[in-house]
């Protein structure tokens, strides 16, 4: 171990990727997420692109932090969700989101991807990204890209999920920081946010799991 | 390719492949434009990721899903053209037939049979085809998804 700790860089940019069994997950995490959390969180979920969903007031009645889809160069502060809206990726620039109708990855707009990867490139190091449950794997490149950077790169338990392979091929291509019950989700991000180092949060290195209810090492550690 | 072209090119993939490593193109099309495809392996586990100057993004497992609907489509597509060219053939065989000094000829009831036999055959193949399932979940995390 290193003798001088260098503190951890700032994380105060969460960015939360999901599809198929993701709302189940994020109605959980945003209802424990503490309402002064000093990050800015942004959601990309696969949706669809004329469908004008509630999808905002499913996740806003339940969530301490308010839930917004917003609108073109709203500022990105904490205090808020923010929830990409239909048919454009969520891309970040001078502090602020944009909606963005460009091309799609993986024939879907918004795009977990395009939202990790500006988000990467905007705020580097400062990123947690989180990827949940969903088909296929949008969203590991981005991961990738988010680790890239210096950033955290978060998945949710697979066994767990309705969807398992995004999570999985994040743990299978990605270095995968934390792999997650969305249990224990809200309180993981509060402490990565609050400046604990990532071993300190999970108490032990790579690929691990935090079981609710049983401390560390009662369970083999799993890849 | 022209220096604007190398930009636009660049600016297009954004990222490059690990270790620095170029965008290679591939013998795809891009299932969403046709244009041509790049592939970059990213990170340190090489997970494939494929672009298009315009900048759609496939990985691997998404750019099959989209490969297997392009084929579904064309093979519709062919059911299609097939039926039209029965209709066409027999529409003008029968305006032709029709017109007693217009020449008969053999050669398109030959035509419209070997469609329709190729229609019965496509849509065989259609119903027969279809993409490689992925099962949900096991009763542990060793399956492949």
């Amino acid at each position: 171990m290193n003798s001088v700790s260098l503190s951890p860089p700032r994380r105060d940019v969460i960015l939360i990727g999901g599809s198929q069994g993701s709302i189940v997950g994020v109605r959980t995490l945003l209802a424990a997420l503490p309402p002064k959390l000093p990050a800015a969180i942004g959601i990309t979920l696969h949706r669809s692109p004329t469908f004008v969903s509630s999808l905002v007031s499913v996740f806003d009645t339940k969530s301490q932090l308010p839930v917004v889809e917003p609108g073109n160069g709203r500022l990105f502060e904490p205090g808020l969700v923010y929830l990409a809206p239909r048919d454009h990726h969520m891309v970040f620039r001078h502090g602020a989101v944009w909606l963005d109708r460009g091309p799609k990855h993986h024939f879907v707009r918004p795009a977990v991807d395009v939202m990790f990867e500006s988000g990467s490139e905007q705020f580097g190091a400062r990123v947690i990204g989180v990827l949940l449950s969903g088909n296929l794997s949008d969203g590991v490149a981005g991961l990738v890209a988010i680790k890239d950077r210096g950033g955290l790169s978060l998945a949710q338990e697979p066994s767990e999920a309705e969807a398992p392979s995004m999570p999985r091929n994040a743990v299978a291509f990605d270095d995968v920081d934390v792999v997650f019950p969305i249990a224990t989700a809200a309180r993981l991000l509060t402490n990565l946010v609050s400046g604990m180092a990532i071993e300190e949060a999970v108490a032990s290195n790579g690929v691990h799991r935090l079981v609710p209810h049983q401390a560390a090492g009662e369970r083999p550690q799993r890849n | 390719m022209e220096p604007d072209e190398h930009e636009a090119l660049r600016r297009a993939l954004g990222r490059t492949g690990a270790e620095g490593g170029p965008w290679v193109p591939v013998d795809f099309g891009c299932p969403d434009c046709r244009g041509v495809l790049y592939v970059a392996a990213l990170g340190k586990r090489g997970w494939l990721s494929f672009r298009c100057r315009i900048g759609h993004a496939f990985a691997g497992d998404t750019l099959l899903a989209a490969k297997e609907n392009q084929l579904e489509k064309a093979l519709w597509d062919s059911l299609e053209v097939l039926d039209e060219l029965v209709q066409l053939y027999q529409v003008l065989d029968g305006r032709r037939r029709a017109n007693p000094t217009a020449p008969a000829d053999p050669e398109y009831d030959r035509r419209i049979a070997r469609a329709l036999k190729h229609r019965r055959q496509l849509r065989r193949l259609i119903d027969g085809e279809g993409p490689a399932p992925v099962r949900a979940r096991g009763s542990n995390d060793e399956e492949v998804s």
